[in-house]
């Protein structure tokens, strides 16, 4: 459409307004994000200090804590070490389960236990790669080179770090970026953050990873639908939060605080204290 | 203290595998520099490890696990020994390390800062490291796209905030003018899609984008 060159008074083609519109709301939404967010750090922070304050209670009565996370010891050193899978968790899939089958493929080559483990999680890999867009043929590669891996590395698996899910899940995540997308992200450099990771914020760290998969599970269970919907389209289908914007029609804006949102909210209910 | 850590969402793309290897790269550096940012993607790592968990099955045959079973005798394949970087490199964050094969050396193009363009198997990005002599500037430059800065050591200012060691710049979209400030040689690595547009007077005779499309 031609519109005259006029100085001032230059009406809007329908698609500049349409811009405009679409613009605003943008503005809308972000402010309205915003305010969210606050709200969100106002609940974050009473929920750290409810834990806080919950934590100086059991210590002043000398009630022992009930998370459901290994027992932590410390030793001379300070760093967390776990004594022992927990007792009597044996059930298949359980965190206590993969754990002794891990530590028995890492110390004594144990076949039996890989092939436990294998016979509970290639299902779930490739089931996983294939939500991804893969083929049935190419997930079950996928899953049988995960699981390879996990053999060669099951030793240095650190259940002080990461619940096996996590630890099994990105390795999976890392055969999956190099068969299927040709590219690459070395398992070495992973391995060299490990012993960075002793740092600062260690105690976060593990505190974190331990939490006990049906803490995280609920975490996730309380998002909201659309705060779900980005996070299962970013983990299940492979795709990046742009991308999403693009499929579910969003502004790019959207899905960031979408995002941002979720992994708030997240993050507060994972760091909650016992309930 | 990391002012500016990696974004939520670039976090989340990241995690989820769906970063291309260049973006990787710039945030598995800055997760090396900043402890915060590991911990929120142990979080983020402890979600997919619950989600693979929920999957529902499927059934991979018997054929599967035996193929899988006679292949864990076989010794590890020769895993490379990772080539030691030169002295010179030695320092800077271990995830560069497979990027800078012996012999890696700075180049001084006529015009910037002296780079080293990595050699990131896919060739989707271009990742830079970047060498800024104090007072030194990256030139003005428009983003198509998303740009993934993180800064090694000294510091510099965008117009907009200062970055300093292990924090993280990620842009699209606007004009900026990097300036290294303070004592030190500002090291960063740079890693973005398209040719960055140079948005000067000189900067439109000489844009990178001919320059650079060889490498693309």
């Amino acid at each position: 459409m031609v519109v005259a060159a006029l100085p001032y008074g230059r009406p809007f083609s329908c698609r500049e307004q349409d811009e405009r519109t679409e613009h605003l709301l943008e503005g809308v939404a972000m402010a309205h994000a915003r305010v969210q967010a606050a709200a969100h750090d106002v609940a974050f922070m009473a929920g750290r200090i409810a834990g806080t304050l919950s934590r100086t209670w059991r210590k002043i009565v000398n009630e022992p804590s009930d998370t459901a996370s290994p027992t932590i010891a410390s030793d001379s050193g300070g760093v967390g070490r776990v004594i022992a899978p927990v007792a009597g968790s044996s059930e298949a899939g359980s965190d206590g389960w993969a754990c002794e089958r891990l530590q028995a493929i890492g110390r004594n080559a144990d076949k039996q236990a890989f092939a436990e483990l294998f016979a509970w999680y290639a299902p779930r890999i490739k089931a996983f790669v294939m939500r991804g867009g893969a083929s049935p043929d190419t997930a079950q590669e996928v899953a049988q080179e995960a699981m390879i891996s996990v053999w060669r590395r099951a030793a240095t698996f650190d259940p002080t770090i990461a619940r096996p899910a996590t630890w099994i899940y990105s390795i999976a995540r890392n055969r999956r970026i190099d068969m299927v997308r040709r590219d690459r992200r070395s398992d070495a450099a992973i391995e060299d953050l490990k012993p960075l990771q002793e740092e600062v914020g260690q105690a976060d760290t593990a505190i974190v990873a331990l939490e006990s998969g049906d803490r995280v599970r609920e975490a996730i269970e309380q998002l909201a639908p659309e705060q779900l919907e980005v996070i299962r389209k970013a983990f299940f289908e492979d795709k990046s939060h742009s991308q999403i914007a693009v499929e579910l029609g969003l502004p790019l804006g959207t899905v960031k605080s979408r995002i941002r949102h979720a992994l708030l909210r997240l993050r507060a209910r994972m760091q909650e204290d016992g309930r | 203290m990391i002012r500016h850590p990696v974004p939520d969402e670039v976090l989340l793309d990241y995690a989820s595998g769906a970063l291309p290897e260049g973006p990787s790269l710039a945030v598995a550096v800055h997760l090396e520099l900043c402890a915060e940012s590991r911990s929120r993607l142990a979080e983020l790592e402890a979600v997919g490890g619950v989600l693979l968990d929920s999957v529902a099955p499927e059934a991979i045959d018997a054929a599967g696990l035996d193929a899988v079973l006679t292949r864990l005798d076989e010794p590890a394949p020769a895993t490379l020994p990772m080539p030691r970087p030169d002295a010179e490199f030695v320092a800077l964050p271990a995830a560069l390390h497979p990027y800078l094969p012996p012999g890696t050396r700075w180049h001084k193009p006529f015009f910037g800062p002296s780079e080293i363009v990595l050699p990131t198997r896919s060739k989707s990005h271009l990742a830079l490291l970047l060498r800024i002599e104090p007072g030194g500037s990256i030139p003005q430059h428009v983003h198509e796209d998303l740009e993934y800065t993180t800064l090694i050591s000294g510091a510099f200012h965008d117009g907009f905030s200062e970055y300093s060691r292990g924090d993280m710049c990620v842009v699209s979209g606007i004009e900026h003018t990097p300036v290294a400030i303070g004592e030190e040689i500002c090291v960063c690595i740079v890693v973005y899609r398209n040719p960055i547009i140079l948005s000067g007077t000189f900067g439109r005779l000489i844009n990178p984008r001919r320059w650079f499309r060889h490498r693309l």
